[in-house]
Parts: C-alpha cells; sequence; structure tokens
C-alpha cells in the first residue's frame, strides 16, 4: 500500500503512524470532523448509557438494591435467564451444523439458503411475535393440536423462548459461515486422510479453529436474547411473576411510574451489553485473526 | 528539467530514512535508483515529488526551489507501483483526471482536453481503450494508463516507483523496451526506483545505488558494474567472493596463503578484503606462485557456464568460480581435484570499512538474492 | 467430507420450524383476507399514517446515520486521538443494548425535565412524545449500521490514489469528492440500507420516547400489537405483511442500484 513501509518492511517502527501533510486535511477540519464525529456519539450513545445508571441510583444505593427484592423482579430475572439458556444452545447447535453443511459442500440453493437464515434479522421483532400468536394464538392453525398434547404455548414460556429463538436465530450462524468459508477444508481434508473420523475432524480440527468466533456468535447472541423486547412483549401476555422477561418487567415498572425500580433492573441489563462490548472488544483486539474477515477492524 | 538535490534529510521516529542525499540529474536523463529495501530510495522519489515533507536539504526542479512546494504545485508525473488507477473512472477519465481539477481558469476546455487524451491514448499504445474501467485492463495495459495519467499534466519530471514490480518477466521485458523508447520520443526527465539491478542496468542512463539512507555510487552502468567503490556495491550487484588478505609494503598478501599479488595503484596498508566476482577468478597451472590452492567440492552446470566450488587449502573457505564455456575436450572437473586459481580482476576495501558498512545495517552474509526476496515483501 | 445429510438436514429442518413456515403463516393468513379486505386495512387512515410514520421517520433517521456514520467513520479510519478505543467500542452499544433499556433512557433524557429534553425545551423543541422523538430512537438503533460498513471500505482505499489525485494537482476537497466519495459510496447504500430496515420494524426503543398518539405518533409495529389485543389478527396480519413486503421491495431496490454502481467499478 505504502512504499514507505514496504521499503522498511523489517525494521522496528511503522511510518503510516506518522501523519502525512499530502493527504490530511488542515488541522482545524480534522478537530472540527472529530467534534462532530465524538459529539454525536456522545450524545446518541454515552449519555442514554449514562443515563440509565444515574436514573437508577437517583434515589441512592438503598433503594436501587431494594428493586432487586421484588419477587416479581426476581421471577423475570429468572424467565430471562431460562430462556437465553434454551435459546442460545439450540442456535449454538443450528449455526454449527448450518455453517458446516454451508462451508464445507457445494450444493444449488446455497445461497438462498444464507439469505433464508438471514431472515429474521430483517422481520420486525414484533411481527416475529406476531407469527406465533397467529400459529398457537386462540384462533392458531397449530393451537388445537399442541393444546391437547403439548400444552399452553402462547402466554407461557414455551412461547417466550421460540420468539426468543426466532429473533437471535442467524447470529452465530452468520459468524461462523464467513470464517468457515475463508478457512476452506483443507485442514479437515487432511485429518480425514489421516484417518480420523468425521466426528473427530469436527472436534479436533474444525472447532479448535472456530472456537473465537464462536464465542464472539454466543455472546451477541445472548445479549439479543436477554434483552428481546418486541417479539417477546408479543406473545408472553404480561402476565406478572410469571411471563415477563426481564425487559417486559421494565415497562410494568416504567408504566407504574416506579423509575427507580425500571432503571435498576435496565441497570443489570446495561451492565450486562457493557460486558458483552468489552469482550466483543477484547475478542476482536486480541483474536482479530481468528474472527471472519468482515468482522475485522 | 534538471533537478538538483542538496542534503536530503529525511527520520521517520528514530529511524534515518535518508542521510543527507546529494544528487545532480541532468536534462532528459533516465536515471535509476538502485538498492534493497530500507535503502531509502522510494523515500528519495517520494521526497522529490513532495509526497514525503523533508527534515532538511532542497529540491530544486531548474532555477525554481521546490522544497516548499506541496506536491499540486510540484507538478510531477509520478507512476505508483500498483498503478494507483482510480477504480470507478474509466481509462478516459483517469488520463483526463489532472487536466480536470485545474482551477475554472486555467483548466482547458473538453475539446482541448479530449484532444490531448486521444494523443496520450496512441502515445501509450491503449487507442480504443478509452471506455474501459481498471479492472477491465491487464497490469501491462494499467502501467501504462498510469503513464498517460502521469504525462496528461506535463509534468517537469516523471517519477516511476517500481514500475516493472508488478508485472510478469515476459510483460516486464516489452514493457522495459517499450519505456525506454518512449522516454527517447518524449525527453522526460525520468527517475525510476528498482531494487532489480539487471532492471537499473539495462534501463537507465545512469544508475545511483543507495544503501541505509546514503547513496553508495553514482555512474553509468558500465561504471558502477566494472568499479564498484564500496563493498556494498559489489555485493548487491552480484555475489562476489570475499577474501581476507593484508597489504604489506605496496604487495597483497592473501591471508594464510603465499600468494602475492600485485596492488593496483595505491592501496591502503594493513587488513583488506579482497573482492573478486566468481567470473573473474581465472584456473592456473601449478607454476603460478600468485595462485590459491583448492580441492573442488561442488561442481554444478548451468547452461553454458560451469561452476565450482573451491574449498582453499589454507584457510578452508569455500569459495565460488565460474568458468566459461566448459569444454568437456579440456577438463573434466570432479569433486575431490585439486585445483589452483587466481583473481584476474579484484578490488581491495580495508577491512575496517566493511565492518562500517556493518555496522550501518546491511548485513554481507545476505546474499542478493534473499535482498531481492526481502524487497518484494 | 462427511456430515453433509445430518447437518444440512437438521438446518433445513429447524430453518423451516422456526423461521419459514411460521412466516409463511403471515402471509397465508393475509391472503384470507382476499386482495380487496388488505387494501381495506392499509388504506384506513389510522394504518396508512401508522406506515407513512414508519417509514418516514425511518428514512430520516437512516440519512441522519449515513451522514454522521460517514463522519464517524471517516474520524475512527484517519485520525489518532485519545480514548478512541473506547468509543470504538461502545459505537456498537446498540447491538447490545437491550432495547427496553434504550427507550426508557432515552425518554428520560429527552423528555422535558431530562439533561437533554430540558435544554431544548428553552429552544421550544419537544422531543419526547412527538416524532422527533420517533427519529431519535430510530437513530440510536440504526447508528452502527453505516459506521461498520463503511468503515472496511474506508480503510481498503489505498492512500497510492489520493497520493496520485494529489501529483495530479488535485486539491484536498477535490480528492476527498472525486476520488474517495465514489470509492466509498455503494458502501454507504448499503449502510443506510440496514439502518432503515432496522429502524421501520423497530418497536421497543421507540415506544417509550413515541407518546403513542394515534395519527400522530403511532408506528406500524405498535399498530400490530394494538390490533393483536383487540383481537383482530386479520389486520394485524394486513399490517404485517404491508410491512415485510414494503421492507422487501426497499431493500430489492437497494440492492439493484448497488449492483448497478458495483458493476461500474
Amino acid at each position: 500500500m505504502n512504499h514507505t513501509v514496504k521499503d522498511a518492511a523489517f525494521l522496528p517502527f511503522e511510518p503510516l503512524k506518522q501523519t502525512n501533510s499530502v493527504i490530511n486535511e488542515p488541522r482545524l477540519v480534522r478537530w472540527l470532523l472529530i467534534a462532530a464525529a465524538l459529539g454525536f456519539l456522545s450524545l446518541f450513545l454515552l449519555l442514554p448509557l449514562l443515563s440509565v445508571f444515574v436514573e437508577a441510583l437517583r434515589k441512592g444505593a438503598g433503594a436501587y438494591f431494594a428493586a432487586f427484592g421484588d419477587p416479581e423482579t426476581l421471577a423475570s430475572i429468572k424467565l430471562t435467564f431460562i430462556a437465553a439458556a434454551i435459546a442460545v444452545p439450540l442456535n449454538l447447535v443450528f449455526g454449527l451444523s448450518a455453517a458446516w453443511a454451508i462451508t464445507k459442500f457445494e450444493f444449488r440453493g446455497k445461497q438462498l439458503l444464507i439469505t433464508c437464515i438471514d431472515l429474521p434479522f430483517s422481520v420486525s421483532p414484533v411481527v416475529a411475535g406476531l407469527i406465533f400468536v397467529l400459529i398457537f394464538g386462540a384462533q392458531g392453525w397449530a393451537q388445537p393440536w399442541f393444546g391437547d398434547h403439548i400444552g399452553k404455548v402462547l402466554f407461557s414460556t414455551p412461547g417466550i423462548v421460540l420468539a426468543t429463538i426466532f429473533v437471535t436465530f442467524p447470529f452465530i450462524a452468520r459468524e461462523l459461515i464467513p470464517l468457515m468459508q475463508e478457512q476452506g477444508t483443507e485442514d479437515e481434508q487432511a485429518a480425514l486422510s489421516l484417518g480420523a473420523t468425521g466426528w473427530q475432524t469436527f472436534t479436533k480440527v474444525t472447532l479448535p479453529n472456530i472456537k473465537w468466533a464462536l464465542l464472539y456468535g454466543v455472546l451477541l447472541c445472548n445479549a439479543r436474547a436477554m434483552g428481546e423486547f418486541g417479539a417477546v412483549s408479543v406473545v408472553s401476555g404480561h402476565i406478572r411473576g410469571l411471563t415477563n422477561t426481564m425487559p417486559l418487567h421494565i415497562e410494568i415498572l416504567y408504566n407504574e411510574y416506579q423509575f427507580v425500580s425500571a432503571f435498576a433492573v435496565a441497570s443489570l441489563l446495561a451492565l450486562l451489553a457493557m460486558v458483552t462490548l468489552a469482550v466483543k472488544s477484547f475478542l476482536e483486539w486480541r483474536y482479530a485473526d481468528q474472527l471472519a474477515a468482515t468482522r475485522r477492524h | 528539467m534538471d533537478i538538483q538535490i542538496r542534503g536530503v534529510q529525511k527520520h521517520y521516529g528514530s529511524f534515518h530514512a535518508l542521510r543527507g542525499i546529494d544528487l545532480d540529474i541532468a536534462s532528459g536523463e533516465l536515471l535509476a535508483l538502485l538498492g534493497p529495501s530500507g535503502s531509502g530510495k522510494t523515500t528519495l522519489l517520494r521526497a522529490i515529488a513532495g509526497l514525503e515533507p523533508l527534515d532538511g536539504g532542497q529540491v530544486k526542479f531548474g532555477d525554481i526551489d521546490a522544497t516548499g512546494l506541496s506536491v499540486q504545485e510540484r507538478k510531477v508525473g509520478f507512476v505508483f507501483q500498483q498503478y494507483a488507477l482510480f477504480k470507478h473512472m474509466t481509462v478516459f477519465d483517469n488520463i483526463a483526471f489532472g487536466l480536470s481539477v485545474r482551477p475554472k481558469k486555467e483548466r482547458p476546455d473538453t475539446a482541448t482536453i479530449n484532444k490531448r487524451v486521444r494523443e496520450l491514448l496512441e502515445l501509450v499504445q491503449l487507442g480504443g481503450l478509452e471506455k474501459r474501467y481498471p479492472a477491465q485492463l491487464s497490469g501491462g495495459q494499467k502501467q501504462r494508463v498510469a503513464l498517460a495519467r502521469a504525462l496528461a499534466i506535463e509534468p517537469r519530471v516523471l517519477l516511476l516507483d517500481e514500475p516493472f514490480g508488478a508485472l510478469d518477466a515476459k510483460v516486464r521485458k516489452d514493457l522495459r523496451r517499450w519505456l525506454r523508447s518512449l522516454h527517447r520520443e518524449t525527453g522526460y526527465t525520468t527517475i525510476f526506483v528498482t531494487h532489480d539491478q539487471e532492471e537499473a542496468l539495462e534501463l537507465a542512463d545512469r544508475v545511483v545505488v543507495m544503501n541505509r539512507g546514503v547513496i553508495e555510487q553514482v555512474g553509468t552502468t558500465d561504471e558502477v558494474w566494472d568499479a564498484p567503490s564500496t563493498p556494498f556495491v559489489y555485493d548487491f550487484l552480484g555475489t562476489p567472493n570475499v577474501l581476507p588478505a593484508r597489504v604489506e609494503r605496496g604487495a597483497l598478501l592473501l591471508n594464510g596463503a603465499t600468494a602475492t599479488l600485485a596492488t593496483a595503484g595505491a592501496a591502503p596498508e594493513g587488513p583488506v578484503n579482497v573482492y573478486t566476482r566468481p567470473n573473474e577468478l581465472r584456473v592456473v597451472g601449478d607454476d603460478d606462485t600468485a595462485a590459491l590452492a583448492g580441492k573442488v567440492v561442488e561442481t554444478q552446470r548451468t547452461g553454458l557456464l560451469l561452476r565450482l566450488g573451491v574449498k582453499l587449502l589454507s584457510s578452508g573457505d569455500v569459495i565460488e568460480i565460474e568458468l566459461p564455456h566448459p569444454d568437456p575436450a579440456v577438463q573434466r572437473w570432479q569433486i575431490g581435484d585439486s585445483i589452483r586459481v587466481r583473481p584476474s580482476r579484484y578490488s581491495l576495501f580495508p577491512r575496517a570499512v566493511a565492518t562500517a558498512t556493518e555496522e550501518s545495517g546491511y548485513d554481507p552474509t545476505l546474499t542478493v538474492t534473499e535482498h531481492r526476496e526481502r524487497s518484494r515483501t | 467430507m462427511p456430515g453433509l445429510t445430518p447437518t444440512l438436514g437438521f438446518t433445513l429442518f429447524y430453518l423451516g420450524m422456526i423461521v419459514l413456515i411460521p412466516l409463511a403463516g403471515v402471509f397465508f393468513k393475509a391472503s384470507g383476507l382476499g386482495f380487496a379486505g388488505l387494501w381495506k386495512v392499509i388504506t384506513s387512515e389510522r394504518v396508512l399514517a401508522a406506515l407513512s410514520l414508519s417509514f418516514g421517520a425511518a428514512a430520516i433517521a437512516a440519512v441522519l446515520n449515513a451522514i454522521f456514520g460517514a463522519i464517524v467513520a471517516w474520524v475512527f479510519v484517519r485520525y489518532e486521538f485519545p480514548g478512541k478505543r473506547l468509543f470504538d467500542a461502545f459505537i456498537d452499544l446498540p447491538f447490545a443494548l437491550p432495547t427496553a433499556v434504550a427507550g426508557i433512557a432515552l425518554t428520560a433524557l429527552y423528555s422535558e425535565n431530562g439533561w437533554i429534553g430540558s435544554v431544548l425545551a428553552h429552544a421550544g423543541i419537544k422531543v419526547a412524545y412527538t416524532p422527533l422523538g420517533i427519529i431519535v430512537a430510530m437513530t440510536f438503533i440504526g447508528l452502527p449500521f453505516v459506521v461498520r460498513t463503511v468503515e472496511p471500505v474506508l480503510r481498503e482505499v489505498e492512500r497510492d490514489l489520493e497520493e496520485a489525485a494529489a501529483t495530479l494537482g488535485a486539491r484536498r476537497w477535490q480528492t476527498v469528492l472525486r476520488v474517495i466519495a465514489p470509492a466509498v459510496f455503494p458502501s454507504l447504500v448499503t449502510g443506510f440500507a440496514l439502518s432503515f430496515a432496522r429502524a421501520v420494524g423497530e418497536y421497543g426503543s421507540v415506544i417509550f420516547i413515541a407518546g403513542n398518539f394515534p395519527m400522530v405518533s403511532e408506528i406500524a409495529p405498535l399498530l400490530i400489537i394494538i390490533k393483536l389485543e383487540e383481537f383482530d389478527y386479520k389486520g394485524a396480519t394486513a399490517v404485517a405483511a404491508t410491512m415485510l413486503v414494503l421492507s422487501f421491495l426497499l431493500l430489492l431496490t437497494i440492492n439493484l442500484l448497488q449492483a448497478w454502481v458495483r458493476r461500474r467499478v
């Protein structure tokens, strides 16, 4: 790219770090642009995040922690964890299996399959909830059979889990497919030629190659699973202490003007988001080479 | 236009990329900047173009002091190694770019630009390809578009960075010849950077050999080839044998050997290195007292050349000899044969100088091929 | 290579059960209404208002994100400044922060006694509980898309190109406008489309700040929920199907546009 760098390829410095006046903007323009960018980010990202914690602690630490003594709050936390604990592993298995089929084999309609996997991303969460209401609702076409044989789906945990699975469906597959496409099949073929079984090849060769991307996908999938609001809202029925996840509970508390409690529960989710971002940044920084090219920056 | 470069300095952090470069380039000259990676050749080219701000020194184009001029004001035609063609523009628009970005007052009208672009397309033999996009061109065609684009602004000088680096061998040869004739036709003062000594020696009127931010030697092809002025130049332009020796009272004594060679002129007294190329060593008979005795340890025939590895009896060092036109009737060298050789041509450098070059970072243990490989990475 | 049958089999089964069959249900249900029935629902005043609000506000938010996203991407790729890593990590906040949390936080900020809302109130601008608030929330959730699609492309723009333009006499603004902008434009369009698509369907972060006044600040997803709560399944499905089709058509147009731009590169 830059010949100066190339010329000095084996020297312990990076000339590109130097500002090159030739292709740089005037100092004033640079500062204005940086100010505009950071101003925009602060206004739209940092301030909202900060306000969550400020609002939660508005009445002091006592009121903050009291919010978590409420059994309904605890029930919502529990339900959120249950939903994520079911949805994430299922999507993990799906992601691995889809990525394996798509990247290790050639077949017709592959591009269509990839597009279909991405579909839930482009569907409004409310519509995602709606489709399960149409299936399992009072007039739903699957409800008669399910009602008789399995039990209630809508307005109970199974519905919430289903909706969560739907909205987090593509996360892991999407992380793995580009990476595994990039890695090709040579490693696996070598393992097979050395006598490894298919399963051994997968666990001993493929899995180590994709573990960080997998973790990355699980992380994003989990963040969305615990935070999903729209889809879950439609199928939950909002039964307090029973079918409210944390985001739904936040809504109820907020609408009842229990602001400190609402923001206290919100602060938990905000902390989860910050941990997610921290681990994500760490993975991008430390294992950039082991994440898919689309993630490298 | 002639170029004068005086005391040019450039640092990158703690790295001294150009250590006071002085160079005069005559108007219309075709000059090569030759050197390994990190020698500063590209930095010097970019400094002339104004792409690298200088830490000291002066660049003059004719009577104009260009030191303070911006890239835009310098009006140099710069051809980048990877061509840097604008991908979203056609060949035509690429070539016209330099004219179309001029301020309104100086900008030629559309008809003039059209005419000029068409002339350039003819000159670089790309007539009819003006509607193509760069992605639809071969490497050699891209190279010529880049050249035409640089010429469109009627530059003061033409600067080319590794002009053939990205091309395959066949295209490279053709383009080299073509560039030579284009230079003759247009007469632009042209400077190009290369790490390929063959390319530099074949194409350029004069060659500037650079190493670690300094100029080692400036001269015509014959001058740098026949009389390398430093061990570095010797090393870079071939793989010479280096024999440790001493000069005593005007006579050269090869270490550990009885051989005595007449020194060419005033040689420095004391420890020296004898530099001699494999093809400058001759096989001699037993009666030659100035010869080095050894045993053949390796033979290898390459085309019309026979290469022998000879282990010297005196020091145990293995030197390489290249014999032309091996005639099986005369002598078939076998491993283990005794052999006596003497340098027919050689140069002496005080050994202290060699150490100084080592300190400056050049590693004489690397072969030239290794340097070339490095410079490609 | 072993494992095609089980992995592809499971993939198709799971995809079918979770995504394709349920989604097809929407269109099946919608088709039950017939074209006339569908038309009647969509052209009702309230639905039209909600749809145009959702799509209009999403478009404005996506434009805002395109402008500022391009600036953010430029600044993060080209300049060094303290805190860059931290800010860079925070750009993805809207991906990680639950929408409900974002919703109440933005509402708290922009309501009349909030940090930003109180300042704006002095200027006579009301954000919370107006369509303006909807745009703010949609800008928030769409923010990372433009930045993250433009960044890698901008990083790929070779400095050679800019230097070449400079040696040819181009001023800096000419280089930015004529050399860099065309190279980055397709990715900007992609980022815009992604940001737009996300904003159209957004629910959680919007409903808190929107105020949800029918005909004024009621977004289409909320209307679906209202219709569901009234057990008007057909009406809800009609609105949902319309949203799906409109979004799909829009993305298709943008994809075609992009393919057209790319063909020239």
